[in-house]
């Protein structure tokens, strides 16, 4: 059964910089059997589901309902009362929790000397913006993001520089290490497709990130266009902090981390060559898709290039597909993913003023990390965790 | 680990926890499996490196290990690790007031 399983990094190839927390032996024991539990939910168990709703769900939704499912929900119909779609929800529900509690176990017994470390960065900098006064969005406030404790604004911790630090020490854990040893792997897919791409001027780079988290795909950018001015906003102060002190630390000095709205950034507009996000829309909303998708076309110089790195649309793909690529929207905290993949992002461009001939689609991958072949991520579908992204993106007439 | 920590850790997230099987002792024994699956795991990997380790340096004597009996500094660590893994394989229990918070 597990002879196709493509073997996780393991944790020993994190990538570290001064503001990582450490990893005990135990605990990179504990992320690695993290990591192969997802993989074996993955390349182990999501065939058999598959085989299960084949050989008999999809059957007695048949019996029951007198039609084949015939879309999402149809399909999660008949796969929810199925025990192999079941043990896999709830094993993979756990394992989420999990990560979670034994990230913070290693966040938390060394939670002060990652503040005393972060504060001795970031003193005095002006290329760390926070805004005491800035009112978070509610899609951020409302809910605990894939299941983080306190969520991605680290509501009511005893430090919230617990939610960046277990982010930044789990997120190998999570997908494997298919991001690369600085998990950095959207990043640098955007990159190596803006290689092949004549779209961006000759000059010095003006470029905002938006949603960039702690810059875990801002920096790739920094350290690729040393001369660029970049800006990289975000609404959570902790990840702000965080990830200005981790690039500090990482010897990166062209990058302005800025507390702000990406529906509303108050950068000035017409001046930005490039305007991007990564995994962030799927976080926001309905409402605020298409207002950020404005506020790209405002900054944006003339010729400049918008790029929207995410999941690919549900378009197109067989019910059983969609159902499981849902989970993640149903039972992982993140309540606008399938809203978002089921949005037609080309025509949100469109409708937010970008002409219709500058907008396009992409997919872009990220050049392999490691040196072995098990470097480009999971080949079986792990619905969300792979290194190759789709792209929405337009250029400014 | 202190206690106090444990508890911090241990934390669940906000919002009604979905259940997935049609009993929920089912899914909390789910759960616990899983802890259980892991600290075994982890278990297993520090055996794997003393072994790999003693080997290497030819350090220890044969029966060393049984005839070893930890000091009360030791057991004391070794109870508050103890208490750690506890929490992690029993995790669905101690956040279970949350699962069933609307």
């Amino acid at each position: 059964m597990l002879s196709s399983m493509n073997t996780p990094q393991p944790y020993s190839r994190i990538a570290t910089h001064p503001v990582m927390p450490a990893a005990t032996h135990d605990e990179r024991a504990r992320f690695d059997t993290i990591a192969q539990l997802a993989n074996l939910l993955a390349s182990g168990v999501v065939p058999r589901i598959r085989e299960a709703y084949d050989s008999r769900a999809s059957a007695a939704f048949e019996s029951t309902h007198g039609r084949r499912p015939a879309d999402r929900r149809d399909a999660l119909s008949a796969l929810s009362s199925d025990p192999a779609w079941i043990s896999w929800s709830s094993l993979r529900r756990h394992t989420m929790e999990m990560r979670q509690q034994i990230g913070r176990m290693l966040v938390l017994r060394q939670l002060p000397e990652l503040r005393r470390r972060v504060d001795e960065l970031n003193a005095g900098a002006a290329t760390l913006k926070l805004d005491p006064g800035f009112r978070p969005p509610r899609y951020l406030s409302v809910l605990d993001q894939h299941c983080m404790p306190g969520g991605y604004l680290a509501v009511d911790e005893i430090d919230p520089l617990l939610a960046p630090a277990n982010y930044d020490a789990g997120i190998f854990a999570t997908t494997g290490g298919a991001g690369g040893p600085w998990s950095d792997g959207a990043g640098r897919a955007l990159l190596s497709w803006m290689e092949q791409s004549p779209r961006l001027p000759e000059r010095p780079l003006r470029i905002v990130d938006l949603g960039c988290g702690l810059g875990h795909n801002t920096v790739p950018l920094a350290q690729r266009f040393p001369d660029a001015e970049i800006i990289a906003i975000d609404a959570a102060a902790p990840m702000l902090e965080y990830g200005h002190a981790r690039a500090r630390a990482m010897g990166i000095g062209n990058v302005t981390f800025m507390q702000a709205d990406a529906e509303g950034t108050g950068l000035p507009g017409g001046e930005w060559d490039l305007v991007f996000t990564t995994m962030v829309l799927h976080e926001t909303s309905r409402e605020a898709v298409p207002a950020i998708f404005r506020e790209c076309l405002r900054l944006l110089a003339p010729g400049g290039l918008t790029l929207h790195l995410e999941q690919p649309p549900f378009r197109g793909l067989e019910p059983f597909e969609q159902a499981m690529r849902d989970w993640d929207g149903r039972y992982n905290g993140e309540p606008f993913w399938t809203g978002l993949h089921e949005s037609n992002l080309p025509e949100l461009l469109t409708g937010a003023g970008f002409a219709a001939e500058g907008v396009f689609e992409t997919m872009v991958t990220a050049p392999p990390a490691f040196p072995v072949p098990s470097a480009a991520g999971p080949q079986h579908e792990d619905y969300g965790r792979a290194a190759r992204w789709y792209v929405v993106g337009a250029t400014r007439s | 680990m202190t206690e106090e920590l444990i508890a911090l850790a241990t934390r669940p997230s906000r919002g009604k926890r979905p259940s997935f099987c049609p009993d929920p002792l089912t899914e909390r024994l789910f759960g616990m499996v899983l802890g259980l699956a892991t600290e075994l795991s982890v278990t297993r990997q520090r055996l794997d490196s003393l072994e790999r380790l003693l080997a290497r340096e030819g350090t220890l004597a044969a029966g060393a290990v049984d005839g070893y009996t930890p000091d009360e500094q030791v057991a004391a660590e070794r109870a508050a690790e103890l208490q750690r893994a506890l929490a992690v394989i029993f995790r669905p229990l101690l956040q279970d007031q949350a699962s069933e918070r609307q």
